[in-house]
């Protein structure tokens, strides 16, 4: 995460709250990229994707002036798509299960685990829950740390914590079911 | 400041995504030489954060075409916002006044005349088009936007959809169909027949039509009216 976006981001908020509509502008070219992809880890529909993300950005603009800057301006974002991203999956109950992904649950060795062991980790973090994605994908893609997690998810920061280490627990599990020891990895 | 091997593991994946404070950093890196543990623990996350650094090569967010749909959802909030009172407060009003009016039963027959009196009206004295309209009658053309079901070929990859849903000022509406068909919509214009013809010659296409759906009124659910084999029954008789 780039050390300069909170002030930048609050800057940019601030103006959106005067209604100006190129700083709005601004600030979804600067945090939407990542915010979709953390909408995407949550919900998987992309249609329903996109309609949280449209729907997140329509709340940060009607309520920028409400912004009292507690939170930083990105945590703040991700938490109106956290909470808009959960109202959808209540609406779909869209669930992605190990058993719906049954070719990835193979018994047995891999033939080349050197070559295929990204590849495997990378199918092995796809059928992870989708609260140990989300807490993976939020430190190691989104870059944030344990507070901005917590604050999102509205969680305490030992949970946070101890998400981080049971993902990786079970990534570890889900592979030994896919068949790569750990000394593949 | 001393710490435990466990308070060392919990830092890693702050440490690896440089979110971690310079005083626990410099603890941290003295740290890994003393416990060979912490290393291999290093070494686990690792390897999860390599999987993640590809991402932003993941599917790209048509960020344009998302910040016209936020822009047109707040211009309909900013609408909304006028309103004084919500639809149900003017329901509950509106009921709560003819209440109060039916319990005088002197009114109650004047209202039932004056109710005569507009149903003659719109029968007998305005029966032509501004009046009322039989099912049978030709449905009313929604203007503002035109449907048009499209199907890709199987070679179609994203970023060349994408360019080409982005040439035509198409969105996808819904989609894709058990057959593989995407509802998209474009706005009403003089230019809408060549936009449509340019996505019928684009080669990614293996079929496109305006939609059955655009003789629906304003505000239906057209899928729903003309249900999941509509699009279908159009591909089909399109050959």
């Amino acid at each position: 995460m780039n050390k300069r976006e909170p002030d930048e981001l609050n800057a940019l908020l601030l103006e959106t709250a005067k209604g100006n509509q190129e700083a709005f502008r601004e600030l979804y070219d600067l945090t939407h990229n990542k915010l979709y992809f953390f909408v995407a880890r949550m919900v998987k529909d992309q249609m329903v994707v996109e309609e949280v993300v449209v729907d997140t950005y329509t709340a940060a603009w009607k309520n920028a002036g409400k912004f009292k800057g507690r939170s930083k301006v990105q945590t703040w974002i991700f938490g109106i798509a956290r909470n808009l991203a959960m109202n959808a999956i209540r609406k779909q109950r869209h669930h992605s299960a190990l058993e719906e992904l049954p070719h990835l649950a193979t018994n047995g060795s891999i033939d080349n685990p050197a070559a295929d062991r990204k590849d495997m980790i990378a199918k092995g973090l796809q059928i992870l829950s989708s609260k140990h994605q989300q807490v993976l994908e939020m430190v190691f893609f989104q870059g944030f740390n344990y507070e901005e997690i917590a604050d999102i998810l509205d969680v305490s920061v030992n949970t946070v914590k101890t998400r981080v280490f049971y993902a990786k627990k079970a990534l570890h599990q889900t592979l030994d079911k896919m068949g790569v020891t750990k000394n593949d990895i | 400041m001393t710490y435990d091997l466990e308070v060392f593991k919990a830092m890693i994946p702050i440490y690896l995504n440089g979110r971690i404070s310079p005083t626990d950093r410099q603890a941290f890196d003295a740290a890994r030489e003393e416990f060979p543990e912490l290393e291999e623990e290093l070494q686990a996350f690792a390897e999860i954060q390599q999987s993640y650094a590809t991402q932003t090569e993941r599917t790209p967010v048509d960020s344009d075409a998302l910040f016209v749909r936020i822009q047109s959802n707040i211009r309909q909030e900013n609408s909304g916002a006028a309103r004084p009172v919500s639809i149900q407060d003017f329901f509950h009003r509106l009921g709560r006044f003819f209440s109060s009016l039916y319990r005088m039963p002197g009114l109650s027959w004047s209202l039932a005349g004056a109710q005569l009196a507009v149903i003659l009206a719109l029968v007998v004295i305005l029966p032509g088009k501004s009046g009322y309209r039989t099912l049978t009658e030709n449905p009313t053309v929604n203007q503002a936007r035109v449907s048009i079901n499209v199907a890709f070929k199987q070679d179609a990859r994203e970023a060349e959809i994408r360019v080409l849903l982005r040439a035509v000022g198409a969105t996808i509406v819904s989609g894709p169909s058990a057959s593989g068909f995407y509802r998209l919509e474009i706005k009403n214009g003089p230019n809408v027949e060549a936009l449509v013809s340019k996505l019928k010659n684009a080669d990614i296409v293996r079929f496109a039509e305006k939609s059955l759906s655009n003789l629906i009124r304003p505000g239906r659910n057209n899928t729903a009216h003309y249900g999941q084999g509509g699009v279908d029954r159009q591909w089909h008789a399109s050959l």
